[in-house]
């Protein structure tokens, strides 16, 4: 079977410093993967060359067994960590556009979640709340039917009771096909969720592997082992 | 997915310029019957009341200068509102929805440059719009005066004589105005890169007057040539001036294009390989 994702020996530098530095790992279908590591440590980096939005100095990236372009941004659905919606559109404008532009974009499953956030589709971007901004661009990023959702800091911003509500929507909207790779410092939250980590420090993988066998090696959490490999 | 993007990018603009040009355009029907009242009062003698004359010279001279003002306007905010939509939605924020929609760089530029082009071609045909409004209503007033035939039979030679340069001044206008809009692009696609990152607008507006500046001096190097070289002695002596006028908008016109192409590419080719959001 084929890897969403594949990194081959992926450095990326910028002037002198290395964001990334000779990284390899492959993402399969069907598994949700934490990207944790403290910031600087390349996790935004490796997102946006998987996004196509950073070419890699060296190595070699493949989404499905391509090179990133207008195939790879069919099928991933990506989430940064910032207001990426025009401040100008209506929450219905949000919803048209991505069906313009997504062929996978499913309009009565963004409705629904909507609905169950309590959101109006008629409310205009600028007059919603940091928070309500957030799912609303949640919901727009998991109601596509892609093969790869990138979710960077998905919960950040929102309070710890729609955290978990936002958590069980990430976990019932993606098929067995799909694979969701979050970057998050919050691992208390997503711990429970995560089939496999990736550490990421100074630009290396410096642990690699299942969240259960990495819990039975180290006798820990993967939060409390996060906190011992990156103290300050 | 070309013509998807250009409707979003026209609604994007559209709510900061629909609303300019339809003020632009109140303001000139708005003078054209101040104007009409002004003709009118003076032709009937009433204006000689000294102060319906002051009171009329007085509003038709704030109206004037409120209708130029507004064609300033339309003027800075059409440019500022190109470079605004080209920076927030592509190096901004809004970058990463852009850059991760399914379409090729080629379609992003080009919707940009195709919707900066639509709103500068309507800009300017709402301020001529808007002079035609002011203007009829001396036509209008004065009509019984006017020899329509004679009028039309000048207006026959103008355009007889005028339609070629005209289209040809037209057609250079046009494709300096895209050559412009591409510059800037460029010019900010460079500004954003790694190294003047940290200095994105002095970076940008700096090397957009040094880009202009290098396109001049190398167009300048180029005519000298031309006129060395291209143009043949009979010329010279039969000094005809439509023969020149061609070759020299000709050239004007095909380096506008060529720099059209180097800017378009060039701006292409950053955001393919140096994007830096």
């Amino acid at each position: 079977m084929t890897a969403l994702v594949q990194f081959e020996n992926v450095t990326k530098q910028y002037g002198d410093k290395k964001a990334l530095d000779n990284v390899s790992f492959t993402l399969e279908p069907g598994k949700i993967y934490g990207l944790l590591g403290p910031n600087g440590s390349g996790k935004s980096t490796a997102i946006k060359i998987i996004n196509d939005l950073l070419q890699p100095t060296s190595g070699t990236v493949l989404v499905n067994g391509l090179k990133p372009g207008v195939e790879s941004k069919k099928i991933i659905s990506y989430l940064p960590d910032r207001n990426y919606l025009n401040d100008w559109m209506k929450v219905e404008d949000a919803f048209k556009l991505f069906e313009d532009f997504y062929e996978d974009f499913d309009r009565s499953r963004a409705e629904e979640m909507l609905r169950s956030l309590n959101i109006s589709s008629g409310a205009r971007l600028k007059t919603l709340s940091k928070g309500t901004l957030e799912k609303v661009q949640l919901i727009l990023i998991m109601a596509r039917r892609a093969k790869l959702y990138v979710l960077d800091e998905p919960i950040a911003g929102v309070d710890p009771a729609a955290r978990d509500y936002i958590l069980q929507t990430i976990l019932s909207n993606y098929g067995e096909e799909s694979s969701i790779l979050i970057s998050t410092h919050l691992i208390t939250d997503i711990e429970k969720v995560l089939d496999e980590v990736l550490f990421l420090q100074n630009g290396r993988i410096v642990l690699q592997g299942a969240v259960d066998d990495i819990r039975a090696e180290h006798g820990k959490s993967i939060d409390g082992l996060f906190r011992e490999v990156f103290r300050c | 997915m070309l013509a998807k993007l250009l409707k979003y990018e026209m609604k994007a603009s559209a709510r900061t310029l629909v609303p300019l040009y339809i003020g632009t355009l109140i303001v000139a029907l708005v003078c054209s019957v101040q104007m009409a009242l002004f003709i009118a009062d003076n032709r009937s003698g009433f204006a000689m009341t000294i102060g319906v004359f002051q009171v009329n010279n007085t509003l038709t001279g704030i109206l004037f200068l409120l209708f130029f003002g507004l064609c300033v306007a339309i003027t800075v905010l059409t440019i500022m509102t190109v470079i605004q939509r080209f920076n927030h939605s592509l190096i901004g924020d809004e970058g990463y929805l852009m850059f991760t929609l399914p379409v090729t760089h080629t379609q992003l530029l080009s919707s940009k440059f195709i919707g900066a082009l639509i709103w500068s071609v309507i800009g300017s045909f709402v301020m001529f719009l808007s002079l035609m409004i002011i203007s009829a209503s001396g036509v209008m007033i004065g009509a019984d005066a006017i020899n329509w035939g004679e009028l039309w039979n000048q207006l026959r030679y103008i355009i007889r004589d005028a339609i070629h340069p005209m289209l040809v001044s037209g057609l250079y206008a046009f494709a300096s105005l895209a050559a412009g809009i591409l510059l800037v692009y460029l010019s900010i696609m460079i500004a954003q890169t790694e190294k003047l990152n940290n200095h994105r607008v002095a970076a940008a507006v700096i090397l957009f007057f040094l880009l202009n500046w290098l396109f001049g001096a190398v167009e300048s190097i180029l005519f000298v040539s031309v006129g060395n070289i291209g143009v043949p002695d009979g010329f010279r002596i039969s000094n005809d001036f439509m023969w020149a006028y061609n070759m020299v908008m000709g050239c004007r016109i095909a380096f506008e294009a060529v720099k059209c192409v180097i800017c378009f590419m060039g701006t292409k080719w950053l955001m393919q390989k140096k994007l830096n959001l």
